[in-house]
């Protein structure tokens, strides 16, 4: 009975992947450390973190960081998938409360509905994420009008440490890569949703340090995505610190589009309190856009500053405070934000996320626009 | 040598910028010059995933391609050599920003909804649109 349940739950589940919409899913960068887990990729398929789970990742989401527990394996188990195969389905919810203007806006909307197929034959290996993209405002288009896939990559790694190269469509290792799409490090440094460009990306995990090399082109067709449609290249540099308490890294990306160059260095940094169960984060960049003849260049910093706390296994609290200046030179155009949020993990496979967010536009303190979100999460 | 050179002058100028966050910033000399509004401000706020991108075209408007937003916003072509994309609409008219629907759509007066919905723009960047609209939004 609770095996055929267990069924007709994945197949409504795979059956909504197809329907609902989409967004990249991204881990959580506060995990990395405070779960006794020094690198994104002990528990990601991917060398830089995010996406697809692997095994370990799978048993850590059911017996580290939710508060009941619970099989986190692909179908709770019953499916056992063979050493070649990897499967996933992420279904995400939200609902959204603004308000901008004097009228208060609500949005209820399917917000990610992907699904994960990866493939290893060897040392090599192939992974793709497919579903509908997210239109959160009515009238929305067509599931088959918003289908399509943000990440693709074909991947040699002889090992989960070691060397690999890596090519197709995904963001480039780069910054804190948070699960959040709109933080400022990620919304205006070319990271936001749908942005993922084409790469050629190689680099090196060691046991306690890492470094990601990536060239990159945008999508042929703008139909494909969005972003800024630049080639160039990053590098992220990462080293361990503290017994595996503590990372710092440090980054470089040059970008070359039709209209503008941009030059960006910057750092990242996590320490984690164990006795206190606290983990500070953070990412500051400088950039510098270079627009030729068509206006002067501008000087750019992104920041993001996080806490996060957890006051018993299943429930992270956090408080952020973020600013994108897209020109330091020119007065008052900088934005910034604060944000407190909760994620509560009750079983493998579920998350409950509630975010509180205030914005405030070119300095101006004393008329913020507040933000209310709610999203539900369910993977299989 | 040239690269070399790039390379010096973005690290001079990286120093500059941290210098600038520090010591304060200045007044908004920026060219009110379509070019630069669409790649300064337009595409980055307007033309994002969910928004007004050739995927998505919300309103019917697509504003990626700098000819094919100042098509559509001002109504009439950048080079006639270059017919746009997409139907050209009015949301501009050129020396009168007080009649200028994309203004109320900026400030979120008299709209439905405030643009950009996710994020408005800083008045600083409302203002140079403003400014643009006011030279007769020219296409330069």
């Amino acid at each position: 009975m609770q095996l055929t349940s267990r069924l007709l739950g994945a197949a409504a589940a795979l059956v909504l992947a197809l329907l609902l919409a989409p967004g990249a899913a991204d881990a959580y960068p506060q995990f990395q450390l405070a779960t006794g887990n020094a690198r994104c990729s002990l528990c990601h398929i991917s060398p830089a973190g995010g996406g697809l789970l692997n095994e370990y990742g799978r048993s850590e989401s059911g017996d580290t960081i939710s508060q009941f527990g619970g099989n986190g394996a692909f179908l709770y188990g019953v499916y056992e998938e063979p050493s070649w195969l990897k499967l996933g389905v992420d279904l995400r919810v939200a609902g959204l409360a603004k308000q901008q203007t004097d009228d208060p806006e609500y949005y209820a909307f399917p917000m990610q509905g992907d699904t994960y197929l990866y493939l290893r034959g060897g040392d090599f290996s192939l992974y793709a994420v497919g579903g509908p993209r997210a239109q959160v405002r009515v009238p929305r288009d067509s599931i088959v009008d918003r289908f399509g896939s943000d990440e693709y990559w074909l991947m040699w790694r002889p090992k989960t440490t070691g060397s690999y190269v890596r090519a197709g469509r995904f963001f480039a290792p780069f910054g804190l890569r948070s699960q959040d799409h709109t933080t400022f490090v990620r919304r205006y440094l070319g990271f936001h949703s749908w942005e993922e460009s084409y790469n050629l990306s190689g680099g090196h995990v060691g046991d306690d340090w890492e470094m990601h090399v990536t060239a990159f082109t945008p999508v042929p067709y703008e139909i494909m995505g969005s972003g800024p449609r630049a080639s160039g290249g990053t590098v992220y540099y990462e080293k361990q610190l503290a017994d595996e308490k503590a990372i710092i890294g440090a980054q470089a990306r040059a970008a070359i589009a039709e209209t503008d160059r941009t030059y960006l260095v910057g750092g990242v940094g996590k320490y984690y309190v164990e006795s206190a169960r606290l983990l500070f984060m953070g990412e500051l960049d400088f950039q510098l856009q270079d627009f030729d003849a068509t206006g002067p260049t501008r000087p750019q910093l992104a920041t993001h500053l996080e806490v996060s706390y957890w006051p018993v296994t299943g429930f992270m609290l956090g408080a952020a405070v973020e600013r994108f200046d897209q020109d330091m030179s020119v007065k008052d155009l900088a934005r910034d934000a604060a944000s407190l949020s909760l994620q509560y993990f009750p079983l493998a496979h579920w998350e409950l996320m509630l975010l509180g967010k205030l914005e405030y536009q070119g300095g101006e303190y004393s008329d913020p626009t507040p933000l209310a979100m709610f999203q539900l999460h369910y993977y299989l | 040598m040239e690269r070399r050179h790039a390379f010096a002058r973005a690290l001079g100028a990286l120093t500059l910028a941290g210098a600038a966050a520090l010591a304060g910033c200045g007044e908004d000399d920026r060219p009110a010059s379509w070019s630069y509004i669409h790649a300064a401000i337009i595409a980055p706020s307007c033309a994002t995933s969910s928004c007004h991108t050739q995927e998505n075209e919300l309103a019917g408007v697509q504003l990626h391609s700098a000819d094919d937003a100042y098509s559509i916003l001002v109504g009439r072509v950048c080079d006639p050599n270059s017919p746009p994309g997409q139907e050209v609409r009015n949301f501009v008219a050129p020396g009168q920003p007080e009649r200028s629907h994309l203004m109320y759509l900026l400030i979120g007066e008299e709209a439905k909804r405030q643009m950009p919905p996710d994020r408005p723009l800083p008045e600083g960047d409302i203002a140079l649109i403003e400014r643009w609209i006011l030279e007769g939004a020219q296409c330069n």
